[in-house]
């Protein structure tokens, strides 16, 4: 990739999975793994075959034996059903507008049926759903009703107060809402009438809901584990030179309390509580200490390690909130 | 049952004069058929399930169970409604070959849409209760695919006699009254069957052998020659087509997407035959097999002597390996031909008159060893027709071939595609397993069509598993010849090579394309080697839009199958058998006795109504979120 360095913007075009055999063959994976093997194909297809695909800084990365379009083609338009899924975590009007419209391109078709949102912000930001911002998406997907470009429009995962709100408001009511299949036998008795009432259809997805970050499978937090298992070892270490308890208890105490948000973060990369609150605390105390005593050893190790940890998380906080998925 | 032509049946000699008359007009008819047909397009997929059910009379005061032969007006009363409104009823109904059974199927088809899945089992229920208020008190309408004590001493209600030296049967315990009377056609072919035979047909099946087993199983041996000792013998046409089944039909497209489907869903016969197994008792006896399929399949064996291969061919015309119920002998599609390693019999000059009409070789040979076999029931109004428009001579002889899977051209004047028709699945206790057993298998022809899998494998293996599938406990203990890589058509050069030489040295190490599995491997997967038929079905779901109460009820049906292949809860067959073998009364002697009856079948009754729970037979979640129709957001987007 870095042969193109004015790309800014990259589109990831799996196509068709149907025909990716090694996908069919692992049937039974969950669509997180299963997207990840298709882009994984598909980088390595794109990478083997000697496709240009920059236009005005976007890279296109494709697979050149991709069928879709064949597929498509072999059908009448009108007999087609084409349905979207956008996944956002940012309200801009531009990323859904983009979505919207690369996926009119790939399939090189004017219309679709339905075009379903689940919009989420990272999850330690906001709790709950985000209405205005919801609304503020919302708008667009009218605006494509209202050009005839998508007949229906719905939303994934909200919260059935969220939906109510959304289809009071709207000039263009959602007809779909979308749930979570593990959900499907247990769907509030509420949101069953209401959906009758209002036709609307009341749909079950497999995808990753909640955080969508959860869609990439996260490397193991390495450096977290290293900083837990530090803190753990300091305080070993001095139990056994100078005898001392506390040292001894809150080592292990500390240590254990960073392993767990090491390992929540691995999990979830969005779960990073535990392990921001745990270095807070490590790096108030020993920097407080380090004031006092001007010891570098443990004291001033320790808040300079924390401090570290610190940064890091608020960066990779920052880095998530960023990323966009289509 | 097939074809149900009003008339006068003629003789059996009437009928065999006229076999040729009947086959010569059948072929023009299927040629001309075929002219008017191949090119139809563009059918969407419609589907429906066929429920057989009998009707069993309780005495609570003395403990007896019993057929009750009221079918006939049953019948009648069911028939008035769809009379008065043909297009308006939510079931139709049609006779069956015993008096104590009648056959259900929904009255209009199912359609394309997924939310069709949770109407299926609503339409069993209703069904069920449709007929079961025609009732009397003490009768109840069960799904059994065998009555266990059917062709035993006054197994009948009102008692009949069986008449072995007159009659249709003839046979030692299978009265002519337990035929459906109500209609010519099932007398006529039990006699035609056993007249064109030249003797009564054998079933033997083998007896379950416990610690007090009695060998010779009774003095069969001693009246008939057919009959084996230490076998379950039996001798007429109604052990076997008395027995219930489950039966699907789709509609493809078009001809060539129904013959990629009967090729696919061939080598699921055997499979769906093992994970279905319902009937281990025949007779008043425990025998050794799990399944129905080679009861029926001896019960309506109409081949000679000759023709079986027990004397030299003198006034036949040909050997053949089968009855004329039995599994498929050669697939349909480009890509099955090079499996089709069984020679297949056919008079040679009804397939060049095939080919002259510029039918393909697979097509031809198909049909021309469907026509092999001679009419075994023939109207005398029906014998002349204009072959330019009826199909009836056709349909005759296809209509007596009973095999796993049945190719149907579209009938004369009707907006009906080219359908295919999956037959070897045996009835299930409850409307639950039923319907998922259905929906299960239309949910695979959705998975083979949209990733374009191949099952295929060659059909001589298929003809193995069936064998296998009937075995004690099969789905549960024996392996199946499967295909291991099904995710393309383009099977390595050498694996084709070995399955064309043939069957013998075709071990699995030699050959790549398939190899051995069990129920629970094929339907659930085998990790690193095969996907398996529920994950790709669920990978398939995800990508679909369903509905959430439609995904619920199919949930619970795919989670039900996946625990019966696991062998965590019981099939029909292994529960039945327990049931009898752990019943109080029970000697040890592999006897179903009339107590044992009793207790069974009202066990089942309750089971089915709901109102006994039977963990180990269903697993604890039997609840689905089936209803009575399409929520008006789903049906309108179709």
């Amino acid at each position: 990739m870095e042969k193109i360095p004015s790309v800014k913007t990259c589109v990831i075009n799996t196509g068709n999975i149907l025909s990716l055999n090694d996908i069919t063959r692992k049937s039974g994976q969950n669509p997180s793994e299963e997207l990840t093997e298709a882009i994984n194909i598909t980088i390595k297809e794109y990478k083997n075959g000697s496709v240009n695909g920059t236009q005005n800084s976007k890279l296109v990365i494709h697979r050149p034996s991709d069928d879709l379009r064949v597929k498509i083609e072999e059908q009448a338009l009108a007999d087609l059903k084409i349905g979207l899924k956008i996944f956002l975590n940012n309200d801009s009007k531009g990323l859904i507008q983009e979505a919207i419209e690369e996926g009119f391109a790939t399939l090189k078709v004017p219309c679709v049926h339905n075009v379903v949102l689940q919009y989420k912000k990272d999850k330690l930001i906001e709790a709950g759903d985000d209405i205005s911002s919801l609304k503020n998406i919302w708008s667009v997907l009218e605006e494509y009703v209202k050009n005839e470009k998508i007949s229906q429009i719905g939303l994934a995962d909200v919260e059935e107060a969220t939906f109510r709100n959304v289809f009071e408001w709207a000039t263009i009511k959602p007809s779909i809402i979308q749930i979570n299949l593990a959900t499907c036998c247990v769907v509030p008795p509420t949101l069953q009438s209401f959906c009758k009432d209002n036709d609307v259809q009341l749909l079950t997805h497999s995808d990753p809901s909640g955080s969508k970050d959860a869609i990439f499978v996260m490397p193991v937090d390495i450096p977290g584990f290293i900083y837990a298992g530090a803190v753990a070892a300091g305080g070993v270490l001095g139990y056994y030179r100078a005898g001392s308890i506390p040292s001894l208890a809150a080592g292990l105490l500390f240590g254990s309390a960073l392993a767990y948000g090491a390992y929540q973060v691995s999990q979830d990369p969005s779960n990073y509580s535990v392990q921001l609150v745990t270095s807070s605390i490590l790096a108030g105390v020993m920097g407080y200490r380090f004031y006092n005593s001007g010891k570098i050893m443990p004291a001033g190790v320790v808040c300079a390690l924390s401090g570290v940890m610190i940064v890091r998380i608020a960066l990779k906080a920052a880095g998530l909130t960023e990323r966009k998925i289509t | 049952m097939g074809l149900l032509t009003e008339g006068s049946p003629l003789s059996w000699e009437e009928t065999k004069n006229l076999s040729e008359h009947v086959r010569q007009h059948g072929i023009v008819q299927f040629i001309n058929l075929y002219k008017r047909l191949r090119d139809r397009q563009g059918d969407i997929l419609k589907w429906g399930d066929e429920v057989e059910y009998i009707i069993v009379k309780f005495n609570d005061e003395r403990k007896v169970a019993r057929v009750s032969l009221r079918a006939q007006e049953i019948l009648a009363e069911l028939n008035k409604k769809e009379l008065e409104n043909p297009e308006g009823v939510k079931s139709l109904w049609r006779p069956e070959y015993g008096a104590y059974m009648i056959e259900g199927t929904p009255g209009k088809p199912y359609g394309g849409l997924l939310a069709h899945f949770n109407i299926v089992e609503a339409n069993m229920k209703h069904r069920r209760e449709e007929a079961t208020q025609l009732l009397k008190s003490d009768e109840c309408l069960m799904t059994l695919t065998s009555f266990p004590r059917l062709g035993t001493e006054n197994f009948t209600d009102p008692p009949s006699k069986p008449t072995p030296n007159e009659g249709a049967t003839r046979s030692l315990f299978f009265p002519d009254e337990a035929i459906f009377p109500g209609h010519p056609r099932f007398k006529t072919l039990s006699r035609n069957i056993r007249q064109r035979r030249g003797e009564k047909v054998a079933i033997n099946l083998p007896i379950y052998r416990d610690r007090n087993t009695k060998i010779p199983v009774d003095d069969s041996y001693k009246h008939s020659p057919a009959a084996l000792p230490d076998h379950v013998y039996m001798d007429a046409m109604g052990f076997g087509m008395g027995c219930c089944c489950l039966q699907l039909t789709f509609q493809a497209c078009n001809i060539m997407e129904a013959r990629t489907l009967y090729d696919q869903l061939t080598p699921l016969c055997p499979i769906m035959l093992a994970l279905t197994a319902a009937s281990p008792l025949h007779r008043g006896f425990v025998t050794d097999v799990d399944c129905r399929w080679n009861v029926i399949s001896c019960s309506v064996d109409c081949r000679t002597k000759e023709e079986r291969g027990l004397e030299p061919l003198q006034n036949d015309k040909f050997v053949i390996k089968k009855s004329r119920y039995d599994s498929i002998d050669s697939y349909l599609s480009p890509q099955g031909d090079k499996f089709n390693d069984v020679p297949l019999v056919y008079d040679p000059k009804v397939y060049q008159q095939l080919i002259d009409n510029d039918i393909d070789h697979l097509l031809a040979q198909h049909i021309a060893h469907l026509f092999i076999r001679d009419s075994v029931s023939l109207f005398s109004e029906k014998v002349h027709q204009n072959d330019e428009e009826d199909t009836d001579h056709f349909e005759n002889i296809q209509s007596t071939n009973w095999q796993t899977m049945r190719f149907k051209p579209p009938p004369p004047n009707s907006t009906i595609g080219w359908r295919v028709e999956f037959r070897p699945c045996e009835v299930q206790i409850t409307d639950f397993e039923n319907a998922a057993i259905v929906c299960f298998v239309v949910l695979l022809t959705r998975v083979i069509l949209s990733y374009n899998l191949d099952f295929l494998i060659p059909i001589s293996r298929v003809d193995e598993n069936m064998q296998n599938a009937q075995q004690r406990d099969a789905c549960k203990e024996q392996k199946f010849w499967f295909r291991k890589e099904i995710t393309t058509h383009i099977s390595p050069p050498e694996a084709n090579e070995c399955c064309k030489i043939g069957t013998t040295n075709c071990e699995p190490q030699n050959c790549e394309v398939y190899t051995c599995m069990t129920v629970n491997e094929i339907v659930n997967g085998k990790e690193g080697e095969f996907p398996g038929l529920i994950p790709l079905i669920n990978t398939y779901l995800s990508g679909m839009d369903v509905d959430a109460d439609t995904h619920c009820t199919i949930q619970q049906y795919l989670k039900f199958i996946q625990r019966r292949a696991s062998g965590e809860i019981l099939t029909t067959a292994s529960w039945l058998r327990k049931f009898v073998t752990e019943h109080p009364a029970y000697k040890f002697d592999s006897q179903v006795t009339e107590e044992i009856n009793y207790d069974l079948l009202k066990t089942i009754s309750a089971i089915q109504g709901g109102e006994l729970a039977c963990p180990e037979l269903l697993g604890y979640s039997t609840m689905s979120k089936t209803k009575e129709n399409i929520p008006s957001a789903l049906s309108k987007n179709c």
